[in-house]
């Protein structure tokens, strides 16, 4: 078997050294922007207050301090939304399924494309135990070096998103850590299976490229719908606050969550609501009367006066009118605010970031299973040209 | 020369088909997610600035006024759907894998399964066997995408009602003729890769590399080295609709005039300031900003035209590395 993994390793050089090539360098480069980042040593507090180099109306000019803790965050989210850091970004999530494509589709295809595969099925005695000895080299190639890009990518996801701990947090976990192992063999059993199928390199790869597109890019809906749902739980107010205080990191590069928010219900008065009861209640209750927009107003102060009310002399209420881009003002009801419609997120907590993990590997490797055991059964009985 | 483009999509029949299916289906799809987000059906009194205001929930939209409320939610949730939002990006990926499924194979699989000897003898001259190939490509791949590109155009103006896709730069790289233009370069691209390797699997792993280093660097390079002296001058607090933001000025501005105060200054692209006691300005003013180098929507086809200009004389140079090396390169 070892002679017949190293003779694999040697038929598909090419292959060998550039899935080797690609993946070692994308280490080194993902842990070399973490690097870049973390050296920065921007404090969290210029992250929260970071509001992007133009300069909100509401916020006036800014202070001295203000603009150097401006200046320090500024230069953390060039460098987060620089070019190479992209592209780095980019590659982490590609790589793991090209790495499964480009060593799966010659592992079959080509030995039938080009004709040596009856020398081979005569030589090695029994054709499973020749396909056994290429998949096992594909999976010792694989998975080394997928567990290292996988770890970068966490090393990386904790200097993009400093405050967030990369294992208690699903903020782009499907693109990062252990998971890109499973990634990587899901797209090699799957493309060595298409080869056994298909006995040819280039449909394997086409097919292979389509499937993989399309698996990947509804993955997140599909478990979110179909298998995540079941476990989410109401996200309690601690939680809330502390998505909103310590684990956000807000910017021009958008918010990272710690939490997976998968859906949100309302309720009013402590009873379920579907979301037309509450635009009804909102219709009923939130009556949009024209104000005037602070444009317009001669005093600015008094046209999103806080407390400001439909109503003169009613109770104190709290401020809910808002501007519209069009100029759209509206002032809301005045009701006591704990009979409003609530919304919960109900979310998969960070804190079970390994839970899922594990659940999601596994639905992986099963896949991966179930291809490998296709092209086992196929290898067998299929014609050897 | 015809039976020449004839036999190139018989000897390719597995590719071609894949092709013409993915550039419909990708066209098909893309219609059909216009239509969902145009059924919805958003009153034209309830958009703002042009477009359907975004719904971030019931309690977040008490400025959306109550009959525009259901629309928004049902216009957001239609956007955010797996299925437009996978339609969207198609235009990302499709040209390309147009071009490097198309384009691998006509020169390394001849030279790979040792084929290639005996049809450059049938063929005379062996530019002229690689150039009906390359034609034979072309004639494919330009008309499908080009449908595929006017889909994308659809469904980016179901996306963004109000704006005029061809004045206007919102991913104009990812539609129309773009798409064209993208899949022609990796096309060539590919062959001359296939020409030069003379193998298919190394040409299909180099060329997905290339291609994605190209797509990503080609919006921040055209910006820093092409575009960058068509751009002008755009004051802070101005937008025009579907404008193109270049690069930043490095000086502020305050009331349309550059600023030449000693109290605020610019570090490393972020204003500050630091005023003395008592000259503090009015609360309302924004005080002094960046102003941003724009191109504005009414240049869409001048951009549109030398952005095209350059990719098909790369695309054009490319071919021509192929058409030479496959003049001078051995049959195996």
């Amino acid at each position: 078997m070892r002679a017949r993994i190293i003779l694999t390793f040697k038929q598909h050089r090419f292959e060998t050294v550039a899935v080797t090539i690609v993946s070692v360098g994308l280490t080194v480069a993902a842990l070399i922007e973490a690097y870049r980042l973390n050296s920065l040593n921007v404090p969290l507090s210029c992250l929260l207050s970071y509001h992007g180099d133009f300069v909100d109306p509401s916020q006036g000019p800014i202070t001295a301090a203000q603009a150097h803790c401006n200046e320090l965050a500024k230069s953390f989210f060039d460098t987060k939304q620089s070019l190479d850091m992209n592209l780095v970004q980019l590659l982490l999530l590609l790589v793991p399924l090209l790495a499964g494509i480009v060593v799966g589709a010659p592992l079959v295809a080509r030995e039938i494309e080009q004709g040596t595969a009856p020398l081979s099925w005569g030589l090695s005695g029994s054709r499973r135990r020749w396909l056994l000895g290429k998949v096992l080299a594909g999976v010792l190639l694989l998975a080394p070096l997928m567990l290292a890009v996988g770890l970068a990518a966490n090393v990386l996801e904790g200097a993009l998103s400093p405050g967030l701990n990369p294992y208690a947090s699903f903020s782009n976990y499907l693109g990062r850590g252990v998971i890109d192992v499973f990634w990587a063999l899901a797209a090699f059993a799957g493309t060595f299976a298409l080869g056994t199928l298909l006995g040819r390199t280039m449909p394997a790869v086409v097919v292979a490229l389509v499937v993989c597109f399309f698996v990947r890019a509804a993955w997140d809906s599909g478990m979110g719908h179909f298998v995540l749902r079941s476990f989410a739980v109401p996200q309690v107010q601690q939680d809330q606050q502390n998505q909103q205080i310590g684990y956000v990191v807000y910017g021009p590069g958008g918010p990272a969550f710690a939490d997976m928010t998968l859906y949100y219900k309302t309720f009013i008065d402590g009873k379920e609501v579907t979301d037309a009861q509450a635009n009804a209640w909102y219709a009923q209750n939130m009556v949009c009367t024209p104000i005037p927009t602070p444009s317009d107003s001669t005093s600015p102060a008094e046209a999103g006066s806080p407390g400001a009310s439909s109503s003169p002399g009613a109770p104190a209420t709290p401020d809910y009118s808002n501007m519209g881009n069009g100029g759209i003002a509206c002032q809301g009801p005045t009701i006591d605010p704990s009979h409003m419609p609530q919304q919960i997120p109900y979310v998969i907590p960070g804190s079970w970031y390994w839970q899922i993990v594990a659940l999601e590997s596994g639905i992986l490797l099963l896949g991966s299973l179930f291809c490998g055991a296709i092209a086992f059964v196929w290898v067998d009985r299929r014609r050897p040209y | 020369m015809l039976d020449r483009v004839r036999l190139t999509y018989k000897q390719q029949r597995f590719e071609t088909l894949a092709v013409a299916v993915m550039c419909l289906g990708a066209a098909a799809w893309a219609l059909l997610a216009s239509w969902h987000l145009n059924s919805v059906g958003v009153p034209a009194s309830c958009l703002v600035d042009g477009g359907v205001p975004y719904w971030n929930g019931p309690s977040n939209a008490s400025w959306i006024p109550a009959v525009c409320q259901l629309p928004s939610q049902r216009f957001t949730e239609a956007l955010t759907s797996l299925d437009v939002g996978l339609a969207s990006s198609l235009g990302d990926v499709l040209p390309f894998f147009v071009g490097i499924a198309m384009g691998v194979p006509l020169v390394a699989r001849e030279l790979e399964q040792g084929t290639a000897p005996l049809s450059w003898s049938l063929a005379g001259a062996r530019w002229k066997w690689l150039a009906g190939r390359i034609l034979a490509a072309l004639l494919l791949i330009v008309p499908l995408l080009l449908i595929a590109g006017l889909a994308a155009d659809v469904l980016r103006g179901a996306q963004e009602r109000g704006i005029d896709l061809h004045a206007s730069f919102h991913y104009f790289t990812s539609r129309g003729v773009f798409l064209v233009l993208w899949g022609v370069a990796a096309l060539m691209g590919s062959v001359a890769l296939g020409a030069l390797l003379g193998r298919t699997m190394p040409v299909v792993v180099v060329a997905l590399i290339v291609c994605l280093f190209a797509r990503a660097a080609w919006e921040p390079l055209t910006d820093r080295y092409l575009l960058h002296g068509m751009a002008v001058l755009e004051m802070p607090g101005v937008q025009s609709p579907g404008e193109l933001l270049v690069y930043q000025s490095d000086v502020l501005y305050l009331d349309g005039k550059v600023y030449t105060g000693t109290d605020c200054w610019v570090s490393n692209g972020v204003p500050g300031c630091q005023y003395g006691p008592g000259d503090e300005p009015d609360p309302s003013s924004i005080g002094p900003q960046l102003a941003w180098y724009v191109i504005t929507g009414d240049h869409y086809w001048q951009v549109v035209a030398l952005e095209s200009a350059i990719m098909l004389a790369g695309s054009a140079a490319l071919g021509a590395l192929a058409l030479f090396w496959v003049g001078r390169r051995r049959p195996y």
